[in-house]
């Protein structure tokens, strides 16, 4: 059921897993993760561990549709078995206080959307990893995998209010320092570093394994008070006659910086803005893990 | 919690703007933007450190420094509201309920703070409540409940001990119920005590110091041990009369002066408080140009037997502190005390007066003997909340019983120990030598809460919130902030670190609390003027008054009117109370007379001491007794006056006009007729006299229980007349009734021949005196030298010999002729010759040792059978011949005699011729007869035997001026008697007037009349003679052991019924020694010997109303004892009690309290207890400028609220600054 409380829809978990189950979700191999020593090939499957049947999506391999299953059924399924190679994501989401401002819909946004891709990552049998930025801190939760970590998913992103301030730089340290990470996926505004000339600078090296989710609110980027509030602490300040018109210009080069750095590092980014619908965003954001629509549209 | 003003709500108010100004202050209507953190950056570069306090902590930081504001203006104590504080004096195991937060305060001195019941330390003195609850006030300003609650005190656990000397062993007795025997512990050495009922004792010489009896499962108590050792007494330099005394005294070992304790010297330092570390020397000086000045009357100081001496020549001692003997209430013996030693000084010589002669002179050496040898153990017992004051040159480490050392600066010499509140041995150490205080427990009396101001005296230290406010002033400063506010915040820094500093700014001065004795013994008229005066002129300055006798009536503000005046005087309750009220900075003013019972009182303030004078005297009883004698009833009244009054004196129904001398004792005597019952009542009315309570006293006329007198002999009224019911026993009949004498209390034997008392009865006579009778020895023809009293135990009875004084000290020639004819022979019916022998062994008691004897054996022939030999020569025995035969010729023998006596050098010469009278060569005698006469020489004839020939002899005599007498009497005796007659010539003598000796007037008093006759005799040395006659005593007497003997040469005198009552007062006064009552202030004392045991148990008081009082006797040392006369009107009350010497009752006098025996200002008390405080005695109530000089300075409360408000608005313009502009 969705509900529409201002610009943000309150999704419950069950709709988001609905929701996410919609969605086809790849990970290219050089993102999976594979036991060590164990050949990737698909006939060697024969004989391994019967884990279950999972509903077939599009872009699945057709061998693996149990087709004396399809006779029965009318359905679709797959046969999947334990000890199958599977893909890890990760997905960084920014908590800091920023992403709460204005009610905190960015933050809401920002947690379905990666609750709605975890859940279809472990629909698709990967292994999830959440980390959570804030208050200077990166929190990453155990790996998720199976979907009965669903439940845990959702929590452990639902148990978080956005607050301080976060360095996303801190985050892909720490990251990097992990040894297979598989993919991973940003979830901010990227409103986390104050040098214009080396934005993003943190993410070189990882643009083929990382995705930026930008969500920012509709004229996040204007400046309208002469009195604006640090989100992340508790610091005010009232610009000076012409001090707005200054700080405009500087956060419209800012922005620049921003783009000019994606493109210069060839980073897939989704830029959404928050109060549009949400099925869209999230359409946009798994295009990228997709063939770009959901299965009925598959279908 | 207290909020004492109201802008206090101004404040709160200011706190709620403040909150109300930050909320609506900047960043409240700015709107979050997730791009603050480009200006971030921008921001940073003008910011130092790294440190970013934000303004939440601003919020916060402003709150509590409006809170802080707040409490600061309010006068908020950190205590809150409501609570109880608990006054205790001890652990209390069951404490009750009460409000909580408790104040648990120990009502100590000083008091303190405790933090539970259990291990609150026992006050053993009367404790210090009000002292106590005034600290409490102070720390606990809003309790609700004061309440003092006492421990529980189990009087079956309470030890009782002391010790005394008893001859060279010390004696320790012990009371305590216990089952397991208590152990005396002196060092490291423990002695066991044996069990003897009601108490346990040792007697033993045991090591001196501070004992602790230890009992299991009780408190040790301390107890002093004195030195039992002899004391070193030099052997030289004395007054003979000192230098004799010493040699018999006991327990004295004679050195040389450098090595002796006692020596004669100048004197040391003058002093009069205990000097523990002195040297164990002590000097005795006498004054051997005595000021001739009126004669006086002796009496001790403490209550030893008076001398009953007159001091003709004697000089009053300056700067007398410790009088022991006193003439005429000036001091003429005392003992000064000082860091060097002490000395005893004389006002008089001795070797002058007749003191050495009577039985006071043993006893005042012996006193000073025995507290000297005790002295000796550097050991002080006292009570429990008593102030001690030494005198020490240097400091004194003071060590308390739980190891807590305290140093004791000393000031002018003195050292003043505070009152020390806890039972145990306290060490004092002084330049390496250590003393003890033995406090014991003291008495403790029911106590009460004390009324104190309704407004708190005690003022609320604002200084931590000031201290407080900034530092939160300091953490806002450092926040970063713009210039003005950052002024802002350093003028409230500023302004509040001034007023902490009283010295800069805005302090005012200390309170000064005036303590009011309000005793029995103040003026009140005089008492109200000066409070008034003092109130005035210090008027604003005055903080509070502490009114007060032996407790604390009431604490006030300093326009309160004053209670009732009663009770005694302690300085210790009100000073301390006083003390608490003033704070560390504040003054003392005392308002007393200086009568207190507790000594100068160490505080941490300086007391300034203020005197009530009086115009008005204060004529009052001193003391007063009656005594019923026969039919005649002797009352003596002392009286005293401070200012020289003239009064009346009411004894009964009799008026007597008094004439008083300011400081003098006036001795009213008056003899009457007995009254209707045994109480006479005695008024003294002084016009204008301040206190009228000591004017009044009842006297409890006793009347001896024994009057019994027995006379032997003549004379039995002299007896009769002094009020003594007479017996008189024949004396052939004192054998048989000898059970009359023992019971009797005087014995009269009036002459009597000695020769008339079997000497078993002389023998008795001697043991009855011993044991305290009075024995009266009298006559002139039958008694002394003519009643064959020479030798007698009767002589040896009398202070009066009765061989008179020889004027000349040039020997007696003697010689004996013995008749050893046939005639003589027993065989032939003579007396015989062992009976001549007789004679020489009664010759020393008639010659003196120098005197020279001969002996010519005569009867056809004469011999001479021993030349003229000395008597001491003789060994008591002459050769007298054996045989008697042969013919008479006394012829020769007069010849021989008259070759022996013919010699220069003696004084008499004499010729006793014992014979029967019958010679051969009657008609032949006279040439030798001549040159007998030639040489002087007199003569005394016995003519013995049956037929005796007297003719002969008479002729002899005639010519030698001489007797001769026939001898009916046993030879020997009649020999003896008639040789004293001749050689003193004549033992009686006519009579003449009677010169009174220096002691008439304080022992008979009057004048003496004339005699008609008097036998001669002498004075026995150490025997002391009353009266004279021509040159030789009449009345002397002396004591033997417990008793008296008076003798009296003469058998016709004429004295008054009152002169005879004095002079046989010792037989009429109830008998010395043996257990007995003492009143002394206003205790009984229950006092035996010191090898008795203690009284215990009950004793009954039963007043005039029939009301039974019942109270128990505190054993405290060797066989004594003492309990609280219980308070009431004066009036007589019966005593009873059982000890273990026998029930004793007794009647004693309860007199007006003991606060008003000692009246008038003591200036020396006043200087003292002003001079152990660093404050000073004042002259008047309008000199207080050194006081207001002397409060000292502490922070002004108002100006810490004006600090406070001027604060609170500087933080409200920064709030306003602020919300205008970040």
């Amino acid at each position: 059921m969705n509900r529409r409380d201002g610009l943000v829809n309150h999704l419950t978990e069950s709709e988001l897993w609905q929701l996410a189950s919609q969605y086809p979700f790849f990970l290219r191999r050089s993102q999976r993760v594979q036991q060590m020593g164990q050949k990737r090939n698909a006939q060697s499957r024969m004989g391994r561990d019967f884990h279950g049947y999972a509903p077939y999506r599009s872009g699945e391999d057709v061998r693996h549709v149990d087709w004396p299953v399809f006779a029965r059924t009318g359905s679709l399924f797959v046969r999947r078995y334990e000890d199958e190679s599977f893909g890890r994501i990760m997905l960084v989401v920014d908590a800091s206080g920023s992403m709460g401002v204005d009610g905190g819909s960015k933050w809401l946004w920002s947690r379905q959307l990666a609750s709605v891709l975890g859940f279809a990552a472990l629909q698709a049998g990967h292994q999830v990893i959440i980390a959570v930025c804030h208050r200077q801190q990166v929190l990453f939760s155990r790996p998720f995998h199976g979907q009965d970590c669903a439940a845990d998913l959702f929590t452990y992103l639902a148990a978080t209010r956005p607050a301080g301030s976060v360095d996303l730089s801190q985050a892909v340290d720490a990251i990097r320092s992990r040894n297979a990470y598989g993919r991973v996926v940003f979830f901010s505004d990227f409103m986390t570093e104050i040098k214009v000339d080396t934005r993003l600078a943190w993410l070189t090296g990882l643009a083929e394994r990382c995705c930026l989710v930008r969500l920012l609110k509709p004229n996040e980027l204007i400046v309208e008070h002469d009195q604006i509030s640090d989100p992340e602490s508790a610091r005010r300040h009232i610009f000076s006659a012409g001090g707005r018109q200054v700080f405009q210009s500087r956060l419209a080069a800012f922005e620049q910086a921003f783009h000019d750095a994606v493109a210069r590092l060839g980073l897939p980014l989704v830029d959404l803005q928050v109060g549009d619908d949400f099925h869209v965003a999230c359409n946009s954001v798994m295009a990228e893990f997709g063939v770009g629509k959901t299965r009925h549209q598959a279908v | 919690m207290t909020v004492a003003y109201p802008m206090a709500l101004l404040a709160l108010a200011s706190c709620c703007f403040a909150l109300y100004v930050h909320l609506r202050g900047p960043g409240s209507e700015s709107q979050p933007h997730s791009a603050f953190i480009l200006l971030r950056g921008h921001i940073d570069k003008h910011v130092r450190g790294v440190s970013r306090i934000y303004s939440r902590h601003l919020l916060f930081a402003r709150l509590v420094l409006f809170i802080c504001f707040t409490a600061l203006i309010a006068g908020v104590h950190w205590r809150p509201d409501g609570g109880t504080i608990l006054v205790v004096d001890g652990p209390i195991s069951t404490p009750g309920e009460w409000d909580s937060p408790l104040t648990i305060v120990r009502a100590g001195y000083p008091p303190t703070e405790e933090s539970n019941f259990e291990s609150v330390r026992s006050v053993d003195a009367e404790p210090n409540w009000a002292a106590a609850v005034s600290f409490g006030r102070k720390l606990a300003p809003s309790a609700g409940t004061v309440q003092l609650l006492r421990q529980v005190r189990e009087s079956k656990k309470q030890i009782r001990a002391g010790a005394a000397l008893f001859g060279d062993a010390v004696v320790v007795s012990v009371v305590a119920d216990a089952d397991s025997p208590p152990r005396l512990t002196i060092g490291q050495t423990r002695y066991s005590l044996t069990q003897r009922s009601p108490d346990w004792f040792l007697r033993d010489r045991i090591e001196s110091g501070v004992g602790l009896i230890e009992i299991e499962g009780r408190r040790p108590y301390p107890i002093c041990i004195p030195d039992s050792d002899p004391l070193k007494v030099a052997n030289t330099g004395w007054p003979d009369a000192v230098q004799a005394l010493l040699k018999g005294l006991p327990h004295v070992q004679l050195v040389d002066p450098e090595d002796a304790e006692w020596r004669v010297g100048p004197a040391l330092e003058n002093g009069t408080h205990w000097a523990p570390f002195a040297a164990n020397l002590t000097h005795f000086t006498f004054e051997s140009k005595p000021e001739k000045l009126q004669p006086a009357i002796l009496r001790f100081e403490r209550d030893l037997p008076p001398p009953e001496v007159v001091l003709k020549h004697w000089s009053p001692l300056p700067n007398s502190s410790g009088p022991i003997l006193l003439a005429n209430h000036a001091p003429v013996v005392d003992m000064i005390r000082g860091p060097s030693g002490q000395t005893r000084r004389f006002g008089f010589s001795p070797d002058e007066t007749d003191i050495p002669k009577t039985a006071a002179w043993p006893v005042l050496f012996f006193d000073a003997l025995n507290h000297d040898r005790a002295r000796r153990s550097r050991c002080l017992e006292i009570s429990a909340g008593h102030a001690t004051v030494l005198s020490s040159l240097n400091d004194v480490r003071l060590t308390y019983p739980d190891g807590r050392v305290k140093s004791l600066k000393t000031r002018d010499g003195l050292v003043v120990v505070p009152a020390l509140d806890e039972q145990g041995v306290y060490t004092l150490e002084s330049n390496g030598v250590v003393a003890s205080l033995a406090v014991q427990q003291g008495q403790v009396k029911e106590g009460r809460v004390v009324q104190m101001p309704s407004e708190s005296v005690a003022e609320v230290d604002r200084r931590a919130w000031q201290v407080l406010g900034i530092l939160v002033a300091l953490w806002i400063f450092l926040i970063p902030t713009g210039g003005r506010r950052r002024w802002l915040m350093l003028v409230i820094i500023i302004l509040l670190g001034l007023s902490l500093v009283p010295e800069l700014i805005g302090d005012r001065e200390a309170p000064i609390v005036l303590a009011v004795d309000i005793s029995q013994s103040m003026p009140k008229e005089e008492t109200l003027a000066q409070v008034e005066a003092v109130t005035k002129t210090l008027s604003t300055r005055l903080t509070a008054r502490v009114d007060g006798g032996d407790s604390v009536e009431q604490a006030v503000r300093a326009n309160a009117s004053l209670p009732e005046f009663r009770g005694g005087t302690k300085h210790a309750p009100i000073l301390s109370t006083a003390a608490e009220l003033a704070g560390s900075n504040g003054v003392i003013v005392l308002l007393s007379d200086g009568q207190a019972s507790d000594g100068p009182i160490a505080v941490q303030n300086q007391v300034f001491t203020l005197a009530v004078n009086s115009s008005r005297p204060d004529a009052r009883i001193r003391t007063a007794n009656g005594i019923q004698v026969g039919g005649t009833q002797f009352i003596r009244v002392e009286l005293m006056s401070d200012k020289t009054v003239a009064g009346r004196l009411k004894i009964g129904d009799e008026q007597i006009d008094v004439s008083l001398t300011a400081g003098d004792v006036q001795v009213i005597r008056t003899v009457s007729e007995p009254q209707d019952g045994s109480v006479v009542e005695v008024e003294l009315f002084v016009d204008g006299d301040r206190l009228k309570a000591n004017n009044r006293w009842l006297i409890h006329v006793r009347q001896p229980r024994s009057t019994k007198g027995v006379v032997v002999g003549s004379n039995a009224d002299w007896l009769r007349r002094a009020g003594l019911n007479v017996t008189r026993v024949p004396p052939d009949e004192l054998m048989e009734r000898g059970a009359e004498i023992s019971d009797a209390r005087a014995l009269a034997i009036i002459d009597v021949p000695a020769a008339s008392i079997p000497a078993t009865v002389q023998a008795n006579i001697r043991r009855w005196v011993y044991s305290g009778g009075l024995l009266f020895l009298a006559g002139q023809s039958n008694a002394f030298g003519n009643g064959g009293w020479v030798g007698s135990e009767l002589d040896a009875m009398s202070p009066l010999d009765s061989r008179p004084k020889r004027p000349n000290p040039q020997p007696v020639g003697v010689v004996f002729l013995i008749d050893r004819s046939g005639s003589q022979s027993e065989a032939s019916g003579g007396p015989g010759l062992r009976a001549v022998a007789d004679i020489a062994s009664g010759l020393s008691s008639s010659l003196e040792k120098n005197d020279l004897v001969g002996l010519i054996g005569f009867s056809g022939d004469a011999r001479v059978l021993t030349p003229l030999t000395p008597l001491e020569a003789l060994n008591s025995s002459l050769p007298v011949p054996t045989l008697a035969r042969g013919g008479t010729q006394l012829g020769p023998a007069l010849t021989k005699a008259a070759e022996l006596l013919a010699r220069p050098g003696l004084m008499k010469k004499l010729v006793v011729l014992i014979s029967d009278g019958h010679f051969a060569d009657p008609g032949q005698l006279q040439p030798h007869v001549a040159r007998l006469a030639s040489e002087g020489v007199n003569f005394v004839g016995f003519a013995i035997g049956k037929r005796p020939d007297l003719s002969t002899m008479r002729r002899i005599a005639e010519q030698l001026d001489g007797t001769a007498v026939r001898a009916s009497q046993p030879v020997h005796s009649l020999v003896l008697n008639r040789l004293s007659d001749v050689i003193s010539e004549s033992l009686v003598r006519p009579g003449g007037p009677v010169l009174a000796d220096p002691s008439w007037s304080s022992r008979i008093g009057g004048n003496p009349p004339s005699i008609a006759g008097r036998i001669r005799t002498s004075l026995r040395p150490g025997a002391r003679a009353l009266a004279t006659a021509g040159g030789e005593p009449i009345l002397a007497e002396w004591q033997l052991g417990r008793g008296r003997v008076v003798s009296l040469a003469t058998d016709r005198w004429t004295l008054s019924a009152e002169q005879w009552a004095n002079l046989f007062g010792h037989a009429l006064l109830p008998a010395t020694g043996g257990p007995q009552f003492m009143k002394k202030n206003d205790r009984l004392w229950f006092k035996t010997a010191p090898n008795r045991p203690p009284a215990v148990g009950d004793v009954i008081f039963t007043d005039d109303t029939g009301r039974r009082l019942t109270r128990t006797w505190t054993p405290s040392g060797p066989g004594q004892s003492w309990t609280d006369i219980p308070k009431g009107r004066p009036g007589l009350l019966a005593v009873s009690t059982m000890t273990q010497s026998g029930a004793i009752t007794d009647v004693i006098s309860r007199a007006y309290p003991e606060e008003l025996a000692t009246t008038g200002v003591d200036k020396i008390a006043l200087e003292l207890q002003a001079a152990v405080t660093g404050g000073r005695r004042l002259g008047s109530p309008l000199e207080m400028k050194p006081v207001i000089e002397a409060a000292g300075r502490r922070p002004d409360p108002l100006y810490g609220i004006w600090a406070g408000l001027l604060c609170l608005l500087c933080g409200l313009v920064d709030c306003v600054i602020w919300t205008r502009r970040t």
